[in-house]
């Protein structure tokens, strides 16, 4: 590279001493190095590059990094002597098309005078003149085994002569040089990946800790924000599986500022290829749509359409089945997305994944309590079910019997009219028996509505028992109610009550009826209790045990060999929506006694 | 429909339902029979109504003591009449019990009038039936009662299909003396035949050496 019969005039051989501190610089940066946070490379490193500027009598030392999925070249440490301007800390890559190809190749590039680059550098030999280099030393910077930038030191005040021992030695510092910078990449990416998981995990307990959907949406739209600006994506989309489908649709999403709303169409079968990859669990990122393999040709239009530029799409799976995707997107330029992004990815998509089916399981377990309380309140029907029959079969049979009676009277000779009116006012009042009935049957079985009026407690009770009055007559179970005078109203909804009675009531028959004993009695008493109003529900039976006791209001929990275990669960839980409490006494022999308290109406906060 | 004939007998209503009760009652009335109605199977027994010709038409699932309970009751206490079952909800066990235990009919609640009059005079015709019978043994036994000892002992012998001589020999009389016996049990009897004597015997249950009257 340098040529003898070119040697410029001034330069002359570093001294012995000059090489002695270079080797001595060498050695502190090497141990110095080793220990360095992550943060203070670029500090270490800027200041080493003062110490050689000044070690050297050279007026800038520069170190130049060549990104790796870029190709790119940035200046990205630099120290210039005082009385000439700092460098800018840029991309550099056209500036130097023949230096960086040479270097990137393992040659340095070594000048004492302009003249002595080849005609090909004429580029570079411009920039170099416009900055005012006179001299110039660049060595590649090596790390394990890979060219990752450059070292390189500028004079401007006079040509120079660079002896070979300093080409050598510049290469082990920019080894140095190369390893702390790879050190500090490592920890940057360990310490980006933590903030990632932390990222994660706040967005997890904030998630965890919101019960409104709504608000929930707003966290996961702040989660996707806050990882786009992570990743440094334009476009975060949560999508979800239309069903079995191949299909996608947008559950969420945060766009940059300035990024147009995609149109909503074009993610459908537009983008089929690339449906099918995350359907069947592929990840699928591209930097650039060129980077599409030939058979995404199909999806190319829609993706140009949606302005993607660069994609990376996770699929998010459930037990096996791809339910959700994950999407991040720029669109303003093209960007490479490493595949060490995909499990962080798919990490956040299955936090994301994990709450919304939490919300999902949430819904339907609701659903599942619902549909469990209309069982209960049906299954209490269907337990007097023959008994409500039995109770409309009677009007209806004498209203037929009546009817065929009428007819018969009016086909006599000289009917007699007062039987006939008699008749006819019997059909009307046992048709409006009847009518009640059904009446009161569908008051039973509509679920879900909750009716607040003013109840009289007394006219809840005796239409409980009366519905379980012949159901205790058939299995010898005698029913004794007792209610306070004058007992004042209660605001709660009947049928809502009614069914807890019932409940309460149908258990101690269960109890009683059982019992092999002469006094089969259940009894039911309505009283005062403060300023409220009590029901006790107390039966003679086999009573209860500690341990039994101290489980019943569990749901599912249940003795009774066909039971749900759901009835004293959401009899409580109405008692409760009512502002009372629903309390068990028992003990083995003794009996049991269900104890109802209700306030007058129920507190705001029951309410 | 008009009332039948024999509207002599009494139907006994038993339904805990007022309403229904009532419309029963109506309907048997103004068919002509005569109603009585009580609404629970122990307020019948209780009343232990009595009449010549009736049956008893009862809801089977009462509170208390049920229809069937009713029928098993009046069976043990020799009160047994015809008896009409309506049922909402008949099974087939029920039923069967009480058809075993002589009910008359099984109707379903509701029935038609048509049913309902057909059950009931059906039943009313057994109790008819039964009365009759009744009233024939009760006057046999009379008659037989009104006979004298040797009378019974030659009408057992001549049941059993002995002859003339051979009673005279085994109690120890002349063959003539048994014949004029013979003539005055057929008389006192009032048995045309000695194949209608034979009859008469049977349903007293008189069996040779027997002696009802010592029953």
């Amino acid at each position: 590279m340098i040529d003898p019969a070119r040697a410029v005039p001034a330069p002359e051989p570093p001294s012995i001493g000059e090489l002695l501190a270079f080797e001595r610089l060498l050695a502190e940066l090497s141990a110095g190095f080793v220990n360095l946070s992550a943060t203070s490379v670029d500090d270490a490193i800027t200041d080493a590059l003062r110490r050689i500027v000044g070690l050297l009598d050279v007026d800038r030392a520069n170190l130049i990094g060549f990104a790796p999925q870029t190709g790119e070249t940035y200046l990205t440490h630099s120290w210039t002597v005082d009385g000439f301007a700092s460098a800018a800390l840029r991309s550099v890559s056209g500036d130097f098309p023949w230096a960086i190809q040479r270097l990137q190749a393992g040659h340095p590039i070594v000048f004492s005078r302009l003249d002595e680059l080849p005609a090909e550098a004429a580029a570079d030999e411009a920039t170099w003149r416009r900055f005012g280099v006179k001299a110039n030393l660049t060595v590649p910077m090596t790390v394990g085994g890979r060219i990752e930038g450059a070292i390189a030191l500028a004079s401007f005040r006079r040509e120079r002569h660079w002896p070979g021992e300093l080409v050598s030695r510049l290469r082990i510092l920019a080894e140095v040089f190369g390893n702390a910078l790879a050190y500090k990449r490592a920890r940057e990416s360990l310490d980006s990946a933590m903030k990632f998981e932390r990222l994660v995990s706040e967005m997890l307990a904030a998630l965890l800790t919101t019960d409104r959907a709504e608000d929930r949406d707003r966290v996961i739209e702040a989660g996707l924000r806050n990882m786009a600006l992570f990743l440094g994506a334009e476009r975060a989309t949560l999508w979800e599986r239309i069903g079995a489908s191949p299909e996608f649709r947008k559950t969420h999403r945060w766009l940059a500022a300035g990024v147009p709303v995609p149109p909503d169409q074009a993610g459908g079968v537009a983008i089929a290829w690339i449906n099918a990859q995350i359907g069947a669990g592929s990840v699928v990122r591209f930097a650039s749509r060129a980077d599409l393999p030939p058979e995404a040709a199909a999806d190319l239009p829609a993706l140009r359409e949606l302005g993607v530029r660069s994609l990376v799409i996770v699929p998010l799976t459930v037990a096996g089945a791809v339910v959700r995707a994950l999407s991040f997107a720029t669109v303003h330029e093209e960007r490479d997305w490493p595949a060490a992004l995909v499990p962080r990815i798919a990490l956040l998509g299955e936090v994301l994944g994990s709450v919304l089916a939490r919300d999902e399981a949430h819904r339907r377990e609701q659903e599942a309590r619902a549909q469990a309380a209309h069982a209960t309140r049906v299954g209490a029907m269907g337990a007097f079910a023959a008994s409500l029959a039995h109770e409309l079969t009677q009007p209806l049979a004498a209203s037929l019997a009546n009817a065929e009676t009428g007819a018969r009277l009016l086909a006599a000779p000289e009917p007699d009219l007062d039987e006939l009116r008699a008749t006819l006012a019997d059909i009307v009042a046992d048709e409006r028996r009847a009518g009640d009935l059904v009446q009161k049957l569908r008051r039973f079985l509509r679920r879900g509505e909750v009716e607040r009026g003013e109840l009289d407690l007394r006219e809840v009770l005796e239409e409980v028992l009366q519905l379980v009055g012949r159901e205790a007559q058939a299995r010898g179970v005698r029913l004794r109610l007792e209610i306070a005078e004058a007992l004042p109203k209660v605001v709660g909804d009947r049928v809502q009550l009614q069914q807890v009675v019932l409940n309460l009531l149908s258990n101690a028959i269960d109890a009683v009826a059982t019992e092999d004993r002469p006094a089969r009695e259940v009894a039911v008493l309505a009283g005062r209790c403060g300023d409220g109003v009590s029901v006790e529900v107390r039966d003679s039976g086999a009573g209860m045990d500690g341990e039994t006791l101290a489980r019943i209001f569990q749901a599912f929990f249940t003795t009774k060999p066909k039971g749900m275990g759901l009835g004293l669960s959401i009899s409580r839980t109405i008692v409760e929506a009512h502002g009372g409490t629903l309390s068990a006494h028992s003990a083995p022999g003794k009996g049991s006694t269900f104890r109802i308290e209700l306030p007058l109406r129920p507190s705001r906060r029951a309410a | 429909m008009t009332a039948p004939a024999d509207a002599a007998g009494t139907v006994f209503v038993i339904d805990d339902d007022a309403s229904v009760r009532r419309a029963l009652e109506r309907k048997l009335r103004t068919a002509g029979f005569r109603v009585e109605t009580f609404e629970s199977a122990q307020d019948y027994v209780a009343r232990a109504p009595q009449a010549e010709i009736a049956c008893i038409l009862t809801d089977v699932r009462m509170p208390g003591m049920s229809g069937l309970d009713l029928q098993v009751s009046l069976a043990q206490a020799g009160r047994a009449l015809p008896m009409v079952f309506i049922t909402g909800h008949g099974d087939i066990p029920t039923t069967v019990r009480a058809m075993k235990g002589g009910a008359v009919d099984f109707l379903p609640k509701p029935s038609s009038e048509r049913e309902i009059l057909a059950a009931v005079a059906e039943a009313l015709g057994r109790s008819a039936v039964i009365e009759r019978e009744r009233r024939e043994l009760g006057s046999l036994r009379a008659r037989y009662e009104a006979l004298t000892a040797r009378e019974r002992e030659v009408l057992a012998l001549v049941a059993a299909g002995l002859l003339n001589k051979v009673i005279g020999d085994r109690l120890g009389v002349a063959e003539t003396t048994i014949k004029v016996h013979r003539g005055r049990v057929m008389e006192k009897m009032g048995a045309a035949s000695l194949a209608d004597l034979v009859r008469m015997s049977e349903r007293l249950g008189l069996a040779p050496g027997a002696d009802p009257a010592r029953r």
